[in-house]
């Protein structure tokens, strides 16, 4: 007795995907992928790929709240950006919102005009004040005029 | 007004890079631009002033990536600020800077969209040699400024050139290497706005806390104070 071979579907499973929004693109709202990103175009809203790399391209003009795993600027962005893994500002990139992140890397003609905030959990607040005894010789130093040389200093 | 537009241009992305009818790119150096590491007695007290705390916000007027990096790394909170490029923006760099910070219209637009943080919002400033490109009367209102986002008690490091001789000195780009060195880069010329010595800064300083002096051997004066 012979069997035919069930006839089965062929579906190959689909690599890792990258979505890619092009640079003659312009997207306004929520952006929500699951899978890799690039925005080449423009964006107005919000952008999210929690367990994804989203990377903003060198065309990328993006005014957004950026939340992903890892985040790549290339181009401009205006918004508040946050990598769960890493957040890289590329030569040439413009950032000015704040980051928070857990790894942080920014290529010299990379430009940032916000905070750099650690995402790992806050510490117990405490007030900073500058050590008494040091304030003392401070102003010691201070009434006196004097130029105190490093050697001074650490005694 | 231009000068505004220019300063807006800091906050809003651009196609094309801003410029100013007064910005004139740096010149050319006929020499190879001073590059140097050196030791700062001073960073390495103005880190111990920190107290080996982490998650403080530090104001850097100067913002150079790898400044941001270290203090990321250090658990800080880097708040890296455009004020030199504001400054060259609505001031220029090339001759005359020094003529157009009297303008009082321009003077008044700078204060106003430049170091713009909340009131008493941060625990230590990295000023770096920003103060010596400012004419008494941009550097007092810039002060009064300084003054109102920082907190009482905060550190705040400073460095003035100490040749009082010198009719232009280097303006660098100052990077943290580590807790008590730094890298510095030369990127311009430029006549300074006035020679700071103790006793001046003393003067500029007198709203603020106490202050600490030190003179290092490549006549760089660095300064701690105390807001």
């Amino acid at each position: 007795m012979s069997t035919a071979p069930a006839v089965r579907s062929y579906e190959p499973e689909a690599p890792r995907g990258v979505a890619t929004i092009g640079k003659a693109v312009y997207i306004k709202g929520q952006i929500i992928a699951r899978e890799d990103l690039i925005v080449d175009g423009q964006v107005d809203g919000t952008v999210e790929a929690q367990e994804h790399r989203i990377t903003i391209g060198p065309n990328g003009r993006v005014a957004a709240t950026i939340k992903g795993r890892h985040i790549i600027i290339q181009g401009q962005v205006t918004g508040n950006v946050e990598g769960t893994e890493k957040v890289e500002i590329r030569n040439g990139a413009k950032l000015l919102g704040d980051v928070r992140t857990v790894k942080f890397v920014c290529e010299e003609e990379g430009t940032i005009n916000g905070s750099v905030a650690s995402l790992r959990p806050e510490p117990k607040p405490a007030a900073v004040a500058p050590s008494t005894e040091t304030k003392e010789k401070a102003v010691a130093a201070s009434a006196t005029q004097q130029t105190l040389t490093p050697s001074e200093v650490k005694k | 007004m231009a000068v505004l537009d220019k300063l807006r241009s800091l906050f809003q992305p651009d196609d094309e890079p801003p410029r100013l009818s007064a910005y004139t790119p740096p010149p050319v150096q006929p020499s190879a631009p001073i590059q140097l590491s050196r030791l700062s007695n001073g960073l390495d007290q103005f880190f111990l002033e920190l107290g080996g705390q982490d998650r403080l916000k530090i104001l850097d007027l100067c913002g150079a990536p790898a400044t941001t990096e270290y203090l990321f790394e250090q658990q800080q909170i880097p708040r890296p600020d455009p004020f030199y490029r504001a400054l060259e923006l609505a001031f220029g760099n090339g001759p005359g800077y020094l003529d157009r910070q009297l303008e009082e219209d321009r003077v008044a637009i700078f204060v106003e969209h430049t170091l713009d943080h909340k009131e008493g919002e941060f625990d230590a400033v990295l000023l770096w040699d920003s103060l010596q490109y400012l004419r008494p009367e941009l550097l007092g209102p810039v002060l009064e400024q300084i003054h109102a986002i920082t907190r009482p008690g905060a550190p705040m490091f400073a460095i003035f050139h100490a040749d009082e001789r010198a009719e232009e000195v280097p303006v660098f780009s100052y990077q943290i290497q580590a807790r008590n060195r730094l890298f510095l880069t030369e990127r311009d010329r430029r006549q300074p706005a006035q020679h700071f010595n103790n006793r001046t800064i003393d003067r500029i300083f007198r709203n603020f806390g106490p202050r600490k002096f030190f003179l290092a051997r490549d006549q760089l004066r660095e300064v701690l104070i105390w807001r």
